[in-house]
């Protein structure tokens, strides 16, 4: 019981660190999001993950039992994609859906913060340890567009898409640490990271 | 408790971690640290009229409570920490949501004395039913997205929404199916 007790109060602390969050996040962007720039930053970076997955299934890093379960995630995200880009489309915005340059995504994992490269992935952990940052920052590009996107259909895309990138979390981490649930699923609350 | 998270320095989850040893002292003392429903609150109102959608989703968590209390001593060795932690994460939506209905102007609809969930005996059949009411709480989630003003307490939803549908990954990988079917989640898979 000591295990759960110390993660209920994490879980509350962590309440008060997503609101305090909220709420900075808040000030800084007083100044409008159009409908447009939030979809343009999720697509560049669900462009990135399709680049990741590309990258670390080609790596010959990962056992074939773990390439085997996460080479649909790269179907989901060329999903993702397809689906951002339509909207952006719908709304007379055009853009670009191959994958990122290499340039350009370490420019992104470096703007995030996220360690780890795509060019440098010698071992399934750096693979799986690298995904799992990723997928975090899918998380929260949707976070963050759902408290300005316009309208309710593209907020629900935003929300579907959300979850799914938090499965591909749960899933990655379940693989890096078999068996231990509250690796794979340590929140009640998903934010994602910015 | 050693996370996934505390090794991802750039995530948010990883700060939150180490914002949420920090805070969880003085939060849980009261001391006027304030929660995400706190902080959404005092953003904007939450609108009366969303009083009757929140207590829907407030039923639904009672509901997932209800099964999971149920169903964990059924569950398999395997998947009893797993049924244990994702009660918890209903416990802690819930909570969260009757914040919401208060601050709605609202009182939260209570747990009901009992709920038809069935009769599972065996520890497949429990988490067949976590996955039907999972899949309840997720679709009805994603409606409320629609529905619900302002974009924070939508964000506040989402971040519940995508909870659950890691608990139902898992759940799904537990009983020997694809944990994750579709690039969408709808709770309709």
């Amino acid at each position: 019981m000591r295990r759960l007790a110390t993660r209920r109060e994490l879980v509350a602390g962590a309440a008060a660190a997503v609101g305090a969050g909220i709420l900075a996040g808040a000030a800084a962007a007083d100044a409008p999001v159009s409908d447009g720039e939030a979809l343009s930053k999720a697509l560049e970076v669900e462009r990135l993950m399709v680049l990741a997955y590309r990258r670390v299934l080609a790596s010959g890093a990962l056992a074939s039992d773990i390439a085997r379960a996460i080479a649909p995630y790269l179907t989901h995200e060329l999903q993702h994609v397809a689906a951002v880009a339509g909207q952006l489309a719908a709304i007379g915005e055009m853009s670009a859906t191959g994958p990122l340059s290499l340039d350009a995504a370490a420019a992104m994992l470096s703007k995030h913060k996220i360690p780890g490269s795509l060019t440098d992935l010698h071992s399934q952990n750096d693979c799986l340890r690298l995904l799992v940052d990723l997928e975090s920052l899918a998380e929260g590009v949707y976070f963050t567009a759902l408290k300005t996107l316009s309208e309710p259909g593209l907020q629900q895309l935003a929300a579907q898409i959300m979850a799914c990138e938090a499965q591909h979390w749960t899933a990655v981490s379940g693989l890096r640490n078999p068996g231990q649930y509250v690796k794979a699923v340590p929140w009640p609350f998903v934010t994602g990271s910015s | 408790m050693v996370s996934e998270d505390c090794e991802e320095p750039s995530s948010r989850r990883g700060v939150l971690r180490a914002a949420g040893a920090a805070l969880a002292g003085a939060v849980l003392a009261g001391c006027g640290s304030q929660s995400i429903r706190a902080e959404v609150q005092n953003s904007r109102p939450v609108l009366h009229s969303d009083v009757a959608l929140l207590n829907h989703l407030l039923h639904l968590e009672h509901v997932a409570i209800a099964a999971y209390t149920a169903g964990i001593p059924l569950l398999a060795p395997a998947t009893h920490k797993a049924g244990q932690l994702f009660l918890n994460d209903e416990i802690s939506h819930a909570g969260d949501l009757a914040g919401l209905v208060r601050a709605a102007g609202g009182k939260p609809i209570k747990p009901a004395p009992s709920y038809a969930l069935g009769h599972p005996r065996t520890s497949q059949e429990v988490l067949k039913l976590l996955h039907d009411v999972e899949n309840a709480q997720i679709a009805a989630y994603v409606d409320a997205i629609a529905v619900l003003r302002p974009g924070t307490l939508k964000q506040q939803v989402a971040s519940i929404l995508a909870n659950d549908a890691q608990h139902i990954a898992v759940v799904r990988a537990a009983l020997g199916e694809p944990a994750i079917p579709s690039a969408f989640v709808t709770g309709r898979e």
